[in-house]
C-alpha cells in the first residue's frame, strides 16, 4: 500500500482563488514559524507533519462573499493547517494567541488529560492575548479528528482545523491517497449579532417557511379538511414543521476546505486509485447531507474510529463535529462532492477529478424537508413497531399536563417558559436516516449501519443510567438539558472507572450533536460486542438514543450540544472522580 | 419544590461522599420521601408488574458503588433494537438499572473559576415599529398613526415600552399614550406584563396596567390588557394579529382590536361597555427581515354609548381607511 500525502505534492489548482478568498494581508499576518515539516504556505490547506507544532491564532481580513470581513485564523489560514501526527508519539503543540481576546484550542475527539483538553474554566484558564500555551499529550489513537477554539464564538469565525493521526502500524483501511474534506459555515455577520437576531426573532434565518402555496398543494393532494387537520397539531403547538436549522444559507456561505461553492475545492486522483476522504463537519450550526453523484462510498470510520466497512452508500448526514471517513474508487472523470445543508438553504462543493481542467455537474438540491409527527416525538414512523416500546408511551402521555413531567426513565424535566415541548413518545430511531433523507431513493447511512471494527473493550454492563432530555424553547431561543440550563445546573458526577449508560431524549424539533469530552461515547447501535466509539452523537428530533461511557478519565470535562448557539444553555460539566 | 428535592436526592446517590465511602447506597422506596421520587414510582410499578419474572433482583436496592454480578443480564438489554425488533416483551430481561439525571448533590467549583465565559442570556434590546402608517379614510380624513414597542432585558424578564400615537395630517396629536411595563415570561408562549400607562392626548390620564402578551394556538399574536384608571374606570383592550405567509417574503396580516370600558367618560367620548373595534388587513412585503412596507385597509366602528357620544358631536361612528405604512424592527 502506498500512501501519498497528496495535499503537499499536487500543485493546487485553486491557488488563485485562495488569494481571492483570503486577502493579501493574510499572507503577511499570521504565517507562523512552524514545525518540523511544513507544507508550502501558499496552499489553501497547509499541512503540518510531525510531533511538534506551532499554531498562531490571529485575525485577518477575508472575503468569501464579496465583502471584506475580519476572521479569526490559525497560522493565517482558514481552516487552520491540517496536523498530521502518528499514533503513539508524544505530541507538543504550542498555541500562541495573537488576537485581542482570550482564546483556546480544543482537540476534538482526542483522548488526553483534562488539562490538555483546551476548555477554559475546566482544563485551563484559556490563552490570554500574547500568551503561548503548550499542549503536551500522547497520541493514543489514530484516525480523523479536528480542533477548534472553545472560547466564545471564535469557532464560527474560523478557528478550526483538521487532525489526521496515522496508525502506529499499517492502516487497516487501504487507500492510495487521502484528502481531508472539512466543511464549515461562514457568515459575514458577527456571531453575537446572529445570536441576538435569534433571540429577537427565532425564525430570523428561516427562509423556507410554510406558505399558502404549501397548504394549497396539501389540499390538492389530500383534500382541504385533511390538509387543515394535518396542520392542526403544529398550529396548536405554535411550531413550524420547517424549523430545520436555526441559522441558514440566508447568512451562511458553506465552505469545503475553506472554498466557497463558487470556487469549489478540488482534489485530484489518478484513475484506479482508492481515495480516502476524511469528512469533518467543523460548522458552527450546519448539518450536511453529503453525496458524490456517480460514486458509491464505502464508509470506513466515524469520529476517527474504524468501523466495519459499510459498502454501497450513496449519501450520509454529518452532524456538527462528527467525522466520517469514506473510500471511493472513481473511474477517470470528475465528480462533485455535494454537501447540501440539511435545510437545503445552500451547499458546499468540492470536486474529485482525474483531470484538473475538468469539473462535474452540480446536482440540484433536494426539496425542503418537512418535519413529521415522528420528529416531534409522537412516534408513528412508518414501519416502526410501536408495541415494542411498551407501556412507556402511555406513562408519558399521562404526565403531559404535569408541571414537571415524568419521562420514560422517570427523570423530570423542569417545565416553564423555557421548555416548549416534551416528546410524548420518543422512539429509538437508529435506522431512521432523518428528516429530508427518508425514502429518497438513495442508500443513506444510518447509525444502525455502524458497528465497531473491533470488539467492545469494556464488556461490563452499565451500573446505572443517566437520562437527559434535550430541551428548549425555539421561539424564545433558550436551550437546556432536562429544562435546566448550564448556569443553573449542578455538574454530572461519574465515579472513576464506572460504566454508565447515557440516554438522551430529544424534546425539541431539531437535531442536536452531543459531545462528551475526554471519554468515548459507545453508541448502542445493535451489537453490544461491537459498539462504535464516537465523540459526538446526533440525537434526532423527537428521538431517543443511548450510549455507554466508561469513566476512565479523571477530571472535569465539558459535555454539550455542539450547535454553537445552543451550547451555552445545553451544557453540563462532567466530573469524574 | 418536590422536583428540586428529588433532583438533590438523586444527586446524593452519586455524590463524592458516596463515592468515597465505597459503600453500597441503598435507596428504600418504601420510605415516604423516596417513594415520591420519580424512579421509585416507576420502580414500584415495574416491581408489581414483573415481580415474578425478576425474583432474583431486588429493585429497591440501588447499588451505585458496586457492580453486582447479578445485573449481568442488563448487557442484553439492547435499547437500539427496540424500534425495529420483533422483540417479545415477556422475553425482555427484567433487570433495570437506576436512572437519574446524574447531577451531583452539591456544586463543585470549576478548576479555573471565571475562565469559562458562557452567557446564554445576554441583555438585549429590541425596538419594534409594529405599524407606522398613513391613513386615508373614506370620509376624506387623513392621519398618521404609530404603534411601536421596545424591550430591554433578558430571556425571562424585560422592561417593555409601548406607545400609540395618532396625528392629523397637520401633525397635530390626536391621541398619544405610553406604557411602561415589566414583562415576565410565565409560559413557553406567554408573558405577563404589569406597569403604568400615561395618556397625553386627547386628555391626560394615568392608568395601572395588567395584561398578557404572547402567541395563541394557530400562531395568533395576542396582546390583552386591563387598564385601571384613577376614577375607578377600567378599560380592557385586546389586540390580535395573524400572518398568513403568501411567499417567503409576502404576508397577508389580518388583525382585530377591541376596547371595552366600565364607565362613561364623556370628556373623551367613551361610553361604558364595548366601545370600539377595528378590523384591518395588511399586505406586507419583507424587503429585509426587519423592514416590511405594506398597504392595507382598516374598518373601525364605535358601539353603544361611545357611538352615541360621537353622534352627538357629529362625528362618524364607523370609518374605512386605506393604509400605507411600514413595519420595522431593530
Amino acid at each position: 500500500m502506498k500512501i501519498k500525502s497528496t495535499n503537499k505534492r499536487i500543485p493546487d489548482p485553486a491557488r488563485r482563488q485562495f488569494v481571492k478568498g483570503l486577502t493579501a494581508s493574510a499572507f503577511l499576518a499570521g504565517l507562523a514559524p512552524s514545525s518540523v515539516f511544513s507544507a508550502p504556505k501558499t496552499t489553501n490547506n497547509p499541512v503540518l507533519t510531525g510531533n511538534t507544532f506551532d499554531l498562531t491564532l490571529g485575525e485577518m481580513l477575508v472575503n468569501f462573499t464579496g465583502k471584506r470581513r475580519m476572521a479569526t485564523t490559525i497560522n493565517g489560514s482558514l481552516p487552520g493547517p491540517t496536523l498530521r501526527m502518528k499514533e503513539g508519539e508524544e505530541i507538543t503543540i504550542r498555541v500562541t494567541n495573537k488576537m485581542a481576546v482570550t482564546s483556546s484550542i480544543h482537540w476534538h475527539g482526542l483522548i488526553l488529560p483534562s488539562n490538555m483538553d483546551g476548555v477554559p474554566g475546566l482544563s485551563f484558564a484559556g490563552i490570554k492575548p500574547g500568551e503561548t500555551y503548550t499542549y503536551k499529550f500522547t497520541a493514543v489513537q489514530s484516525g480523523t479528528y479536528w480542533y477548534h477554539s472553545h472560547s466564545g464564538y471564535q469557532e464560527q469565525t474560523g478557528l478550526y482545523g483538521s487532525i489526521v493521526i496515522e496508525p502506529r502500524e499499517s492502516d487497516v483501511v487501504t487507500y492510495d491517497r487521502d484528502y481531508v474534506v472539512l466543511l464549515s459555515d461562514w457568515s459575514d455577520e458577527k456571531p453575537e449579532h446572529i445570536y441576538a437576531n435569534l433571540k429577537k426573532l427565532s425564525h430570523y434565518y428561516n427562509i423556507k417557511e410554510r406558505t399558502l402555496k404549501d397548504l394549497a398543494n396539501d389540499a390538492a393532494e389530500k383534500g382541504f379538511s385533511k390538509a387543515l387537520d394535518d396542520r392542526k397539531m403544529w398550529n396548536q403547538m405554535r411550531m413550524s414543521d420547517r424549523d430545520i436549522s436555526d441559522v441558514t444559507g440566508m447568512t451562511y456561505t458553506f465552505l469545503t476546505n475553506g472554498k466557497t461553492p463558487r470556487d469549489g475545492w478540488t482534489g485530484e486522483f489518478k484513475p484506479g486509485e482508492k481515495v480516502r476522504l476524511r469528512f469533518i463537519n467543523a460548522s458552527a450550526m450546519t448539518f450536511f447531507d453529503i453525496r458524490i453523484p456517480g460514486l458509491k462510498m464505502q464508509v470506513v470510520a466515524t469520529d476517527g474510529q474504524n468501523i466495519q466497512p459499510v459498502d454501497g452508500i450513496d449519501e450520509f448526514r454529518i452532524g456538527i463535529a462528527e467525522t466520517y471517513d469514506v473510500v471511493v474508487e472513481p473511474e477517470a472523470g470528475a465528480y462533485t462532492i455535494f454537501s447540501q445543508a440539511i435545510d437545503r438553504s445552500g451547499y458546499a462543493r468540492g470536486t474529485l477529478t482525474s483531470n484538473p481542467a475538468q469539473q462535474a455537474a452540480i446536482p440540484e438540491m433536494d426539496a425542503v424537508p418537512t418535519l413529521t409527527h415522528t420528529d416531534m416525538g409522537m412516534g408513528g414512523m412508518a414501519g416502526m413497531d410501536h408495541s415494542s416500546m411498551g407501556g412507556e408511551m402511555k406513562h408519558d402521555m399521562t404526565g403531559m399536563d404535569h408541571g414537571a413531567m415524568e419521562s420514560s426513565g422517570g427523570v423530570p424535566v423542569v417545565r416553564g417558559a423555557h421548555v416548549d415541548m416534551v416528546a410524548m413518545d420518543p422512539q429509538v430511531r437508529l435506522d431512521d436516516p432523518g428528516v429530508g433523507l427518508r425514502n429518497n431513493g438513495r442508500r443513506v447511512l444510518t447509525y444502525s449501519d455502524i458497528k465497531n471494527r473491533y470488539m467492545t473493550k469494556d464488556t461490563r454492563p452499565p451500573s446505572r443510567e443517566i437520562e437527559l432530555h434535550l430541551t428548549g424553547n425555539m421561539s424564545r431561543y433558550m436551550w437546556s438539558f432536562n429544562g435546566v440550563k448550564a448556569n443553573d445546573a449542578k455538574p454530572i458526577g461519574l465515579r472513576f472507572g464506572e460504566r454508565v449508560r447515557f440516554t438522551l431524549i430529544n424534546d425539541t424539533m431539531m437535531n442536536h450533536p452531543i459531545h462528551l469530552h475526554g471519554m468515548w461515547s459507545e453508541l448502542e447501535t445493535g451489537d453490544n460486542n461491537y459498539l462504535p466509539r464516537k465523540h459526538t452523537i446526533v440525537v434526532q428530533p423527537g428521538a431517543k438514543i443511548s450510549y455507554l461511557v466508561t469513566a476512565d478519565a479523571k477530571g472535569q470535562w465539558a459535555y454539550h450540544c455542539h450547535l454553537i448557539y445552543h451550547m451555552e444553555g445545553m451544557f453540563r460539566r462532567v466530573i469524574v472522580a | 419544590m418536590k422536583n428540586t428535592l428529588s433532583v438533590v436526592l438523586l444527586g446524593l446517590c452519586i455524590s463524592p461522599a458516596a463515592f468515597a465511602k465505597h459503600k453500597p447506597m441503598t435507596m428504600d422506596c418504601s420510605q415516604p420521601m423516596h417513594a415520591k421520587m420519580s424512579f421509585c414510582k416507576k420502580q414500584l410499578a415495574e416491581k408489581e408488574a414483573k415481580a415474578k419474572a425478576s425474583a432474583a433482583v431486588d429493585h429497591s436496592k440501588m447499588n451505585h458503588a458496586a457492580m453486582p454480578a447479578k445485573t449481568e443480564p442488563a448487557a442484553k438489554i439492547d435499547h437500539s433494537k427496540m424500534d425495529h425488533s420483533k422483540m417479545n416483551h415477556a422475553a425482555m430481561p427484567a433487570v433495570k438499572i437506576p436512572v437519574s439525571d446524574g447531577a451531583l448533590a452539591t456544586n463543585v467549583p470549576m478548576p479555573f473559576p471565571g475562565a469559562m465565559h458562557m452567557n446564554d442570556d445576554p441583555t438585549l434590546s429590541k425596538v419594534m415599529i409594529d405599524s407606522f402608517e398613513y391613513q386615508y379614510s373614506d370620509s376624506n380624513n387623513k392621519s398618521f398613526a404609530l404603534d411601536a414597542e421596545a424591550w430591554l432585558g433578558k430571556d425571562l424578564h424585560k422592561l417593555w415600552l409601548k406607545t400609540d400615537i395618532e396625528a392629523d395630517d397637520d401633525g397635530e396629536l390626536e391621541e398619544a399614550e405610553l406604557q411602561a411595563l415589566y414583562s415576565r415570561a410565565i409560559d413557553p408562549n406567554w408573558d405577563i406584563q404589569v406597569g403604568v400607562r400615561k395618556d397625553f392626548e386627547p386628555v391626560g390620564r394615568e392608568w395601572a396596567v395588567a395584561g398578557f402578551k404572547g402567541t395563541a394556538p394557530y400562531m395568533i399574536d395576542v396582546d390583552a390588557a386591563l387598564f385601571f384608571g384613577k376614577s375607578g374606570q377600567v378599560g380592557a383592550r385586546l389586540k390580535t394579529e395573524y400572518e398568513l405567509m403568501l411567499t417567503q417574503k409576502t404576508a397577508l396580516a389580518p388583525s382585530f382590536d377591541v376596547n371595552f370600558y366600565t364607565k362613561d367618560d364623556p370628556e373623551i367620548s367613551i361610553g361604558s361597555g364595548l366601545s370600539d373595534a377595528n378590523i384591518s388587513l395588511r399586505l406586507k412585503h419583507e424587503f429585509k427581515r426587519n423592514f416590511a412596507p405594506y398597504i392595507g385597509i382598516n374598518w373601525s366602528k364605535s358601539f353603544g354609548d361611545t357611538a352615541d357620544f360621537l353622534k352627538d358631536e357629529g362625528e362618524e361612528t364607523s370609518d374605512t381607511q386605506l393604509l400605507l405604512g411600514v413595519e420595522a424592527w431593530f
